[in-house]
């Protein structure tokens, strides 16, 4: 299996009251295509900060970050942006599909925003991802008509839309009922299956114990990281 | 201080920007408010007191000829006369010495300039006249360059003699060179002689009668003195009537004034408008910490009063640099305005009303706009207030919403769609700045119909007339010597000769009243002019069969005034020659305001009978053949050369050439247009105020979603593309509703304004390429207005939205 992620000594310091916290300390992690990742701890440990390295959405006071075999440090915001749009796909606990595009125009934005399909393509391919989440029937709804777990199955067809090998997901059933949480998790697991790999945040132990590897950060490093037999 | 002061504080610094925003806001509404109000205020008080100051003579009788100062006892010593002055102005040319061209002006000669008793002129610098110099006025200094020193050399029919400028002169009636008035000049009694004016004569009076001022009564005197100088044998050329309380400009003022009330409360109402939105987008972002606060006990009252106490800080932080803004721009918007009417505008000076105004409506409006918004948030339960939905609290729970998307989802690419609809999300904010942008283009189109149907007017009106010069002579002149000159110019295809002759209305005894402060004058034409005519609003024009009848057209504003109908029969005083007339037709005047003599037309040949006077002309209208104004002026040069080389002075108010008339018509309805578009444009800069606040709000709102854009691959380019798109679409849809309004609006209002502001009934047209011109400018305005938040939301960094 090749790397799809690896830390090296990343340390990330925020300024604070004219000093420099540190929250993430020599991190050093690797993690295989087609895994699925759950990372989780106490609130304000570091997981978040650990997700935005990883994203690209923040960078490493020191340390490298390296992702489908680019090192996000080194790379302008611009071409951080591009990057970010064609490797990662990312799911929020609170869904944040755009209030006034439909389900389907919300699948084809990320699409058009790297501009590499034609627009019939686009459509097509869109239509196919709801499809994949079971939203065929809902996708020229608005967000505000459909339920949370809807919701969240569509944010997740739109973090495939551009065929990212990396899945992030940030409490992802955080904001949904146990059963919603169920089947938007057998959704990631089916992922998994088709090689893309998922580094997800939670402070749900049934469903981090549903993935294939568990990491726990706390004080800012990692405490523990555990292989485990999948559920799914 | 208090921790609820500490937080009142904290919430304005913490959003500086949107602070600044709602502060800019009221400060934008309360400046317009002083502003106009101010302008109102001291463009009238001053005005009147000027006029005041210069004692204005009640009655003024410009006279044809000279007459013997031995004329004035008897009018002195007529019932109700309490004084009475002369003076003399007669037209002459100057130059300097050593130029080639000479120019027409108008000189002033009075017996004692130290003596003035009314209409007083005052000296700005300088000496009055002596022998051997003259003083010139101060709007014409300006205009002609002419300054204290300057040699002048002028020309009259007694031959030419050099005098130099001593003194700068304020005179209280001229009128502005730049609306067409000639240079004047003042001379001493002394150098009179030399411009064939004889000691102890005069050509003009100025008589106050006794207080108080009523017009009818000041008629009935001023008949009464025509008629003594119609025994004298000394015609009038028109008689000027003066209330001595209220400036003769004050008509023009009063409707400029009425726009300004309408354009300053509209102003105000704007920036509430703006002010709300900036309230409602902080409370929007409060709506956590009111939760917390009600968790903690805090109650709906305490809670109210703390958004109260900041949005009356902000009203605070607002009118202290908006009124001494307002006062100043007031002051000297006042000061620009009363330069047209040459009244000085002395030391600074304030209206104490505009000063009340602006507290009183700078502190009332935001608060009073604000309390909505305040009392929903503050009555808001702690569940709903710190609920988080995440993106999208605000758009597709209606069926406008679900129907929007659809179809933009149909016609727009994603980002447009996107763009499109999230103009629609917080209605009340939208309908707020569209309501200011839709006011701002509505005003403009009307304005620019207005325009458009002052220019179709003028152009009716050019239609009407078929003479290419209006020649008009200082003294009546032999008609065969005007046709004979006139003629000799190879362009020349047809001379008419008319006949002007200052005359007194009266129906049934009752003196009439007139548009025209001026007086009448009576245009005799022959009966089978075809060269002019104007349009006829009821009844007919003048014919063939009219010769030697006494009929008469008359203004529909004199109609109007004393309720004539065509078939009626007038009172008509010929100078001594009393008889009745009878109106065939009423015909449109257009003319701007009231300093003016008012046409009445009747057939020469009747006119020639009743007076015995044949053969002269008091002006000219001719025929030629010129394709452009360049013909046009060569053709005028030509003419005025030919009859100043026979010694015959041309009357330069009433000598213009056609279409160089058609732009002095226009031109005398400048300040009127300038001020209207003038305010058009402070309230389009509310409007921009009002994008960029409501965008800007946007941008705030928006953070978290800007981070999930930026999440899922938008490039800062395509954010700033997103909000840009949002603002156009703001102007496009601006636009598109202020067409219709402006359509259906136009017309009343431009007939209305046409009324009360130019004193004339339009011919309307609805302005089409201003519609385009809207179009560029809104476009344009809401660009710049979304400049700044779109460029603020390209530059937020991923992270900074995400944890927002």
């Amino acid at each position: 299996m090749s790397k799809i992620i690896e830390f090296k000594q990343v340390y990330k310091d925020y300024p604070q009251a004219g000093t420099q916290q540190t929250v993430l300390y020599d991190i050093n992690l690797t993690a295989d295509a087609g895994e699925f990742v759950a990372i989780v701890g106490p609130s304000g440990n570091g997981k978040s900060t650990l997700l935005n390295l990883l994203t690209g959405i923040d960078r490493p006071s020191r340390g490298e970050v390296i992702v489908n075999g680019t090192a996000l440090q080194k790379l302008a915001n611009h071409k951080l942006t591009a990057w970010r749009g064609l490797n990662v796909g990312i799911v929020f606990q609170f869904f944040q599909l755009l209030p006034t595009l439909s389900l389907l125009q919300n699948t084809v934005l990320p699409m058009d925003f790297l501009g590499k399909l034609t627009k019939p393509q686009r459509n097509e391919r869109a239509k196919m991802l709801l499809e994949r989440v079971g939203l065929a029937a809902e996708m020229h709804r608005l967000p505000s008509q459909i339920s949370g777990g809807q919701q969240q199955r569509a944010a997740i067809a739109r973090a495939l839309a551009n065929d990212p090998p990396l899945i992030v997901a940030d409490e992802p059933t955080g904001n949904l009922d146990a059963a919603t949480s169920d089947s938007v998790f057998e959704l990631f697991a089916h992922l998994r299956d088709q090689g893309k790999t998922l580094v997800m945040v939670t402070h749900n132990e049934v469903l981090a114990n549903a993935a294939s590897r568990k990491i726990e950060i706390r004080c800012g490093r990692i405490h523990a990281d555990t292989s485990l037999e999948p559920l799914y | 201080m208090n921790t609820l002061w500490r937080k009142v504080w904290a919430d304005l610094w913490v959003s500086k920007s949107r602070s600044l925003l709602a502060v800019i806001s009221i400060t934008m509404g309360v400046f317009c408010v002083g502003t106009l109000f101010g302008m109102i205020d001291l463009q009238l008080g001053k005005m009147d007191a000027a006029h005041q100051q210069s004692q204005p003579s009640h009655i003024n009788l410009i006279l044809r000829h000279d007459a013997d100062l031995a004329l004035l006892e008897p009018i002195k010593a007529l019932p109700g006369v309490s004084g009475v002055e002369t003076m003399t102005q007669l037209t002459v040319y100057f130059r300097h010495p050593g130029a080639s061209d000479w120019t027409l002006a108008t000189l002033i000669i009075r017996p004692d300039y130290a003596r003035q008793r009314f209409d007083k002129s005052v000296l700005q610098a300088g000496h009055w006249p002596t022998p051997g110099t003259v003083a010139i006025e101060n709007l014409s200094a300006q205009s002609s360059g002419l300054k204290l020193g300057d040699s002048i050399e002028f020309k009259s029919p007694m031959g030419s003699q050099t005098l130099q400028v001593d003194g700068i002169v304020r005179h209280p009636f001229v009128k502005p060179p730049k609306f067409g008035g000639q240079v004047h000049f003042f001379a001493s009694t002394t150098d009179a002689l030399q411009f064939g004016i004889a000691a102890n004569s005069f050509r003009q009076l100025l008589v106050q009668i006794d207080p108080p001022y009523k017009l009818d009564t000041t008629r009935s005197i001023a008949g009464q003195i025509r008629n003594i100088l119609a025994n004298q044998h000394i015609p009038v050329n028109a008689v000027l009537f003066q209330d001595p309380l209220r400036h003769w400009g004050r008509p023009f003022l009063a409707g400029v004034n009425g726009v300004l009330k309408l354009m300053a409360l509209s102003a105000l109402a704007l920036a509430s408008v703006l002010i709300l939105n900036s309230i409602s987008a902080h409370l929007v972002q409060q709506i956590r910490q009111i939760g917390v606060m009600k968790a903690l006990g805090g109650g709906t009252a305490s809670i109210a009063a703390i958004y109260l106490c900041e949005t009356l800080l902000m009203a605070l932080l607002a009118i202290v640099p908006a009124i001494p803004l307002g006062l100043a721009a007031a002051y000297f918007s006042s000061c620009h305005l009363l330069g047209l009417f040459n009244i000085d505008c002395g030391g600074f000076d304030y209206s104490p009303r505009a000063v009340v105004y602006m507290i009183a409506g700078g502190l009332l409006v935001p608060a009073l706009a604000a309390l909505g918004p305040i009392l929903r948030s503050a009555n808001l339960t702690v569940r709903v207030a710190i609920a988080d939905h995440g993106l999208g609290a605000d758009f597709g729970y209606s069926r406008v919403d679900i129907l929007l998307e659809r179809i933009a989802a149909r016609c727009l690419p994603t980002l447009y769609a996107a763009a499109f609809c999230n103009i629609f999300r917080r209605k009340l904010s939208l309908l707020l700045t569209q309501s200011v942008l839709v006011i701002a283009g509505s005003t403009f189109l009307v304005l620019m119909s207005l325009i458009a149907s002052l220019n179709l007017t003028l152009d009716h009106e050019m239609a009407r007339s078929q003479f290419a010069i209006r020649l008009s002579f200082v003294a009546d002149q032999n008609e065969q010597q005007v046709l004979d000159i006139a003629n000799a110019l190879p362009a020349t295809e047809r001379v008419e000769n008319w006949q002007r002759l200052a005359i007194e209305m009266s129906k049934e005894g009752t003196a009439l009243r007139q548009k025209g402060n001026l007086g009448a004058q009576l245009l005799a034409l022959p009966s089978v002019s075809s060269l002019y005519q104007p349009l006829i609003e009821s009844g007919r024009w003048l014919q063939a069969g009219d010769a030697g009848k006494r009929v008469l057209v008359v203004s529909s504003d004199t109609a109007k005034l004393n309720g004539i109908k065509v078939g009626d029969s007038l009172e008509i005083a010929l100078g001594s020659i009393r008889q009745d007339w009878r109106v065939i037709g009423i015909y449109r005047w257009l003319v701007a305001g009231s300093y003016a003599v008012e046409p009445v037309y009747a057939p020469l040949e009747t006119l020639r009978a009743i007076t015995h006077v044949k053969d002269m002309a008091s002006f000219s209208l001719i025929q030629a053949a010129i394709k452009n104004r360049a013909e046009e002026a060569d053709y005028l040069e030509q003419l005025k050369q030919r009859f100043q080389d026979q010694h015959i002075l041309l009357d330069v108010y009433n000598t213009q050439a056609k279409l160089e008339q058609r732009q002095f018509s226009r031109n005398q309805f400048n300040p009127v247009l300038g001020t209207l578009l003038g305010l058009a444009a402070m309230i389009a800069a509310v409007g921009g105020i009002g994008v960029t606040g409501a965008l800007a709000i946007n941008v705030m709102q928006r953070t978290r979603e800007i981070g999930v854009l930026y999440a899922i691959g938008a490039s800062s380019k395509t954010v700033y593309r997103l909000f840009l798109l949002e603002g156009l679409l703001h102007g496009l849809a601006a636009w598109l509703l202020s067409i219709p309004l402006a359509y259906l609006a136009a017309e009343p209002i431009a007939r209305e304004l046409g009324k009360t502001m130019l004193g004339i009934d339009l011919d309307f047209a609805f302005d089409l390429n201003a519609v385009f011109y809207w179009l560029g400018i809104v476009l344009l305005l809401t660009w710049i207005a979304s400049y700044w938040p779109a460029r603020k939301a390209a530059r937020l960094t991923v992270r900074e939205c995400l944890q927002h």
